[in-house]
């Protein structure tokens, strides 16, 4: 069963602003789902419109079978939503917080304590229980607020950014949450973020959109696909000007897009076993100074640049 | 069930916070005192503290049901606002919530007010039923004006213009009304908006319950009447807006 389904959705908010566009995307049930796109994207619109929040303006979004714009009741029982701003409320204890939410998804006192004990056991909360909520670091704050969204044992958890601003550790952590929701919950997780190395490690379906559409969505490994052969690795030389490398490189008339990390470049190209040899002989006529160069299996990173780059070029 | 949930997560932040009702008490505090002293020397007959005080009770509810509103501006920068318009909490608790919360200051201050108006020796004319009687005129005011401040804070986009708002329509209600001077006193063509104004009907009701023995029930009935149609009203569009809000 699909838990999500959108077909042809389109929001325009009253200023006229067109936030999607179209869109159309499915989501299986028990699957981590990460949506990514670019600042502006209409990420946000999308994740307001699944959790009834805002009402689309056209198209058909179905949650578990019912639809949004008429079935929103039954719809906020099925969902739980761990937005990007905190939710939890600082003049609560943990233990209130939890039960201040199960009350709002009218749980019975027994089942809601026995749900809290097991979600602070799961989430690793138990020693943070007596503190005061002020005082929790922010990673221990955000684990709080998807225990708190997990009372109610939602079938889709929608997670919008849930690691950004945290230390590599504590997105560490983040992750083996994620994971743990899906394992041993089996929520359906939909998940928006910007960083490609976490929709890649946790992902099982990765959607790209951008400018209210979507761009593509497949399983992290067939997106590769997408860009194999096209991306060609350089390493420069450190007494070389990036700078001027990276202008030069974006202005060749078959780079479609590059990324850079220190002294590695890497280009996206549109043929690789053409535009391979080219790249190679105008470096050299350049006398550019690079210590190696090869054609790459793309990361999500490459994908992401390829398609939301080749888009920005076409309009 | 679902509206005392969420009322018992604003009493207890607002328990925490106690400096809100200082804060709030304060104007109607120092009206009571200071006002009652400088103008005993009055048009009306006997105390005049107990002239006034209906009038300063209108004012404490004005001043923090008036306020109320304000709370919705920091609930939306942090996301438990967004966390309990998206669970299965009907529109209207939430609304209902709010008013109940506004009750519970508003009330705190109307029995300090009460408290310090019995040590200036003010007594209830019409006894026990009348002070329940009150309550109730009070209550219903609260809902009003809480509800409306609700809407206010939907409607306008920060914190500054809904002071600002708030602010400018606060006391002119006040004083166009029958809260300071009797409303025979009052000069004929400021009749008209004193008139008008609803809450000149709650004082002159209160009033009475006050100082006046007898309960003119014609005019409580009307007054309750009046207020149970303004609640109705400015709870449909609290509602609205909130609904709106996410349009």
């Amino acid at each position: 069963m699909e838990a999500i389904s959108i077909n042809n959705l389109s929001k325009v908010y009253k200023s006229g602003k067109k936030a999607l566009d179209g869109l159309s995307l499915t989501v299986k049930e028990s699957e981590i789902f990460s949506l990514l796109g670019p600042n502006g994207a209409g990420k946000s619109t999308l994740i307001n419109i699944l959790t009834t929040y805002l009402q689309p303006t056209a198209g058909k979004v179905s949650i578990m079978g019912k639809d949004v714009c008429t079935e929103q009741k039954s719809i906020c029982c099925l969902i739980a939503c761990v937005a990007q701003k905190e939710s939890i409320d600082n003049h609560l204890s943990l233990k209130e917080n939890m039960l201040f939410q199960s009350r709002l998804y009218k749980l019975d006192t027994a089942t809601a304590n026995k749900r809290m004990d097991a979600l602070i056991a799961a989430f690793g909360l138990k020693e943070y229980e007596k503190h005061r909520i002020a005082a929790y670091s922010g990673g221990i704050k955000r684990r709080l607020d998807i225990a708190m969204s997990m009372m109610s044992f939602p079938k889709i958890l929608f997670l919008d950014e849930p690691t950004v601003g945290m230390d590599i550790e504590s997105r560490k952590a983040m992750w083996d949450i994620v994971k743990k929701i899906k394992d041993d919950f089996g929520t359906t997780i939909f998940l928006t973020t910007h960083y490609l190395e976490e929709a890649d490690m946790l992902s099982d379906t990765v959607c790209i959109m951008q400018d209210g559409h979507q761009l593509v969505q497949d399983t992290p490994e067939n997106l590769r696909q997408h860009t194999h052969q096209n991306t060609i690795r350089i390493d420069l030389d450190s007494s070389e000007n990036q700078r001027d490398f990276g202008n030069w490189i974006s202005d060749l008339q078959f780079v479609r897009g590059i990324r850079q990390e220190q002294n590695t470049v890497y280009a996206n190209i549109q043929n690789a076993a053409q535009d391979f040899h080219i790249l190679n002989q105008l470096m050299m006529d350049k006398q550019i100074r690079y210590s190696s160069i090869g054609i790459v299996t793309p990361s999500l990173d490459d994908v992401f640049l390829s398609l939301t780059q080749s888009k920005g070029r076409s309009v | 069930m679902e509206t005392f949930n969420l009322l018992w997560r604003s009493v207890k932040w607002r328990f925490q916070n106690p400096v809100i009702i200082i804060m709030t008490l304060t104007q109607p505090l120092l009206w009571l005192l200071l006002f009652s002293t400088i103008f005993s020397g009055n048009q009306t007959n006997g105390n005049y503290t107990a002239f006034i005080l209906p009038g300063i009770l209108l004012m404490c509810v004005l001043s923090s049901s008036g306020m109320s509103g304000i709370a919705n501006y920091s609930l939306k920068t942090g996301g438990s606002y967004y966390r309990i318009y998206i669970s299965p909490v009907k529109k209207s608790s939430i609304v209902l919530s709010h008013i109940l919360d506004a009750a519970v200051l508003s009330f705190i201050q109307i029995a300090i007010l009460m408290g310090i108006s019995f040590m200036m020796s003010v007594r209830i004319a019409s006894g026990v039923s009348g002070v329940f009687l009150m309550a109730l005129l009070l209550f219903l005011t609260v809902a009003f004006v809480a509800a409306i401040s609700y809407a206010i804070s939907h409607a306008l986009p920060d914190e500054n213009s809904f002071i600002a708002l708030v602010n400018t329509f606060t006391l002119p209600l006040f004083f166009v009304s029958s809260a300071l001077i009797p409303y025979e006193q009052i000069p004929r063509g400021f009749r008209i908006p004193v008139l008008i104004n609803p809450f000149t009907h709650v004082i002159n009701s209160l009033r009475r319950f006050v100082s006046g023995g007898l309960v003119d029930w014609g005019q409580f009935l009307f007054t309750v009447g009046l207020l149970l149609i303004l609640c109705i009203c400015s709870f449909v569009l609290a509602i609205h807006s909130l609904k709106r809000d996410s349009q």
